[in-house]
């Protein structure tokens, strides 16, 4: 019988899965970094993150545009690339951002299945949604390093950019 | 660091020492194998190891009942079924592998078909998709460098696909890996100095990438010191036994630390470089190692510090200050290398290969980055960063 505080975590960990989907989607539209990373993965591949047994999750899809489709948090029977987080509670230490996506790499926090490098273009995606979409003293404690160029302006800039792009894309549901 | 975490697995019994290939038939018949298939390749086999081997078991009583001495260099999935098909024919028990990086990795993918029966290899490709114990492996490296001794993965080429396809599963470990110095006495000194500064390479990494743990330090720090006391002196004298087996236990502990805190930016870099140029994945390791450890020094410097002992011994780190011990242990590398290429002459610089040109540096830098080695990379690597540590390599 889970107990107050796992419900909590995994509502935070299924909130924050959604706000990946979604950010990494409307930013594969509207920011340079983010587009150039999208365009590498294979067409079609579909990406799932999740966390063992039972979710939450996200699922992506890069279409042949080059951009990201946010497909739910249900896995497909068959994914490109599968993350799978060994336990709730690693899941939500990364998503909180006390331990890093590296780190949780390291301590084998998770199990990566099929493409690998797919896998690793898919960290620097996080990096960057984390970077741009954080303020700077929790999005440091997520990635290796914060990217020195991104100045404030160009980061409220984005910031902008992107939760319009979500707000279009969840009216018009696309 | 106030939450500490790690995993570390090892499997593999290790009979390692002179006549330790005595011990097979007693190590065979302990799990119950009497019909062994031996993997090997065309060099191993023409420098007649396959020969003594069979001779030796033969004295044990343990004949081979089938083999497969055709493995190409980067192993082949066409090789793994093949393997298979005489494994069934055979009725063979168990494998043996017999030789380098690529004959041990084509007899775990051959395992896999062979115990589970099926034609079907690709669909256990990936991490952990191997349900149950594979059949007795018993490996017998005939180079000091790879660690695929002691490692959970199989890597093999599908030709048709033109990709690599990686196995790994704790079931991949062998049973058993036999060091014995007469497999590696007689290999070329150019290739024993590559694979040596392969393993070199896993113990540095593995000792300052971000899952370093403990127990890999313990396993890395003892393999930089094999392979650094005893290199250059098998380099001098090719028949010394004593120093071949210290390179290749030291190969052994590389392997063993690596593949339970992985590798970072030299083999990122390296994969890309073999990939693309087709240099020798232990000549790349060698080339490059110096100049990212300069890479990570401002992230790692006490680790790479600390491997100033290991490296040049208890009265080199005792007379260098601590601050300056990383920066000498950067340069005891590289004279390590300046040594190495006047014995044997390895290429100490990509362009001294001669196979690298430098209009493809950006291409190898770009390719580098997807790789899975460099997540665990201490510090994060752009493409500029790589293409600058690629050129100082040059």
């Amino acid at each position: 019988m889970s107990t107050l505080r796992q419900r909590l975590k995994r509502s935070y960990v299924a909130v924050m899965m959604r706000i990946v989907g979604w950010g990494l989607r409307a930013m594969s539209r509207v920011d340079p970094v983010v587009r150039a990373e999208a365009a590498g993965f294979p067409d079609n591949i579909v990406i799932a993150m999740t966390t063992l047994p039972d979710g939450p999750g996200m699922v992506l899809q890069k279409t042949p545009d080059g951009r990201l489709r946010y497909l739910g948090s249900q896995l497909p029977p068959g994914t490109g690339l599968a993350i799978r987080f060994k336990h709730l509670d690693y899941a939500f230490r990364v998503f909180a951002f006390v331990e890093s996506t590296p780190t949780a790499f390291a301590r084998a926090r998770m199990v990566v299945d099929g493409d690998l490098a797919s896998g690793i273009r898919l960290v620097r995606c996080m990096y960057r949604l984390e970077a741009v979409l954080m303020p700077r003293f929790i999005a440091a404690r997520g990635v290796k390093r914060y990217p020195q160029d991104l100045g404030l302006g160009e980061k409220l800039g984005m910031n902008a950019k992107i939760y319009g792009r979500i707000a279009l894309d969840l009216a018009t549901r696309s | 660091m106030k939450d500490n975490y790690y995993e570390f697995f090892c499997s593999v019994k290790l009979i390692v020492g002179t006549r330790a290939l005595e011990n097979i038939p007693f190590e065979l018949g302990s799990v119950g194998a009497k019909r062994p298939l031996l993997v090997t390749d065309p060099g191993v086999a023409g420098a007649g190891l396959v020969d003594t081997l069979r001779e030796i078991l033969s004295t044990g009583g343990l004949e081979i009942a089938a083999s497969y001495d055709q493995v190409p260099p980067d192993s082949s999935l066409a090789a793994v079924r093949e393997i298979a098909r005489r494994y069934r024919e055979a009725d063979c028990d168990s494998l043996i592998a017999l030789g380098g990086g690529s004959p041990i990795d084509t007899a775990k993918a051959a395992n896999i078909v062979a115990s589970y029966e099926t034609e079907d290899l690709l669909s256990f490709s990936g991490v952990g998709n191997l349900p149950t114990p594979l059949k007795p492996l018993l490996v017998i490296p005939t180079t000091a460098g790879t660690g695929s001794e002691v490692t959970y993965v199989s890597i093999v080429k599908d030709e048709e696909r033109g990709v690599k396809v990686p196995f790994a599963s704790p079931y991949l470990m062998p049973h058993a890996a036999v060091l014995d110095p007469r497999m590696t006495l007689g290999l070329p000194a150019q290739i024993t100095a590559a694979t040596a500064m392969d393993a070199m390479t896993h113990a540095c990494e593995s000792f300052i990438c971000l899952a370093k743990n403990p127990m890999s330090d313990a396993y890395a720090s003892a393999a930089v010191r094999a392979v650094s006391e005893n290199l250059l002196k098998v380099l001098d004298r090719p028949g010394d036994e004593q120093g071949r087996l210290a390179l290749a236990q030291g190969a052994a502990m590389a392997g063993i630390a690596f593949s339970n805190s992985m590798v970072g930016l030299v083999h990122a870099l390296g994969h890309s470089v073999g990939a693309l140029c087709h240099v020798h994945h232990g000549t790349c390791m060698s080339i490059l190692l110096p100049a990212v450890l300069e890479y990570n020094l401002a992230a790692r410097r006490e680790a790479i510090g600390e491997l100033l002992l290991p490296l040049a011994g208890a009265d080199v780190y005792a007379k260098t200050p601590p601050a300056e011990r990383a920066e000498k242990a950067i340069a005891h590398l590289k004279w390590l290398k300046d040594e190495i290429h006047a014995r044997c002459g390895l290429p100490r610089t990509l362009s001294e290969t001669g196979k690298v040109e430098k209009s493809q540096l950006e291409q190898i830098a770009a390719m580098s980055l997807d790789d899975g080695s460099i997540i665990f990379n201490p510090v994060e690597v752009d493409r500029e960063e790589a293409l600058a540590v690629l050129q100082k390599s040059w």
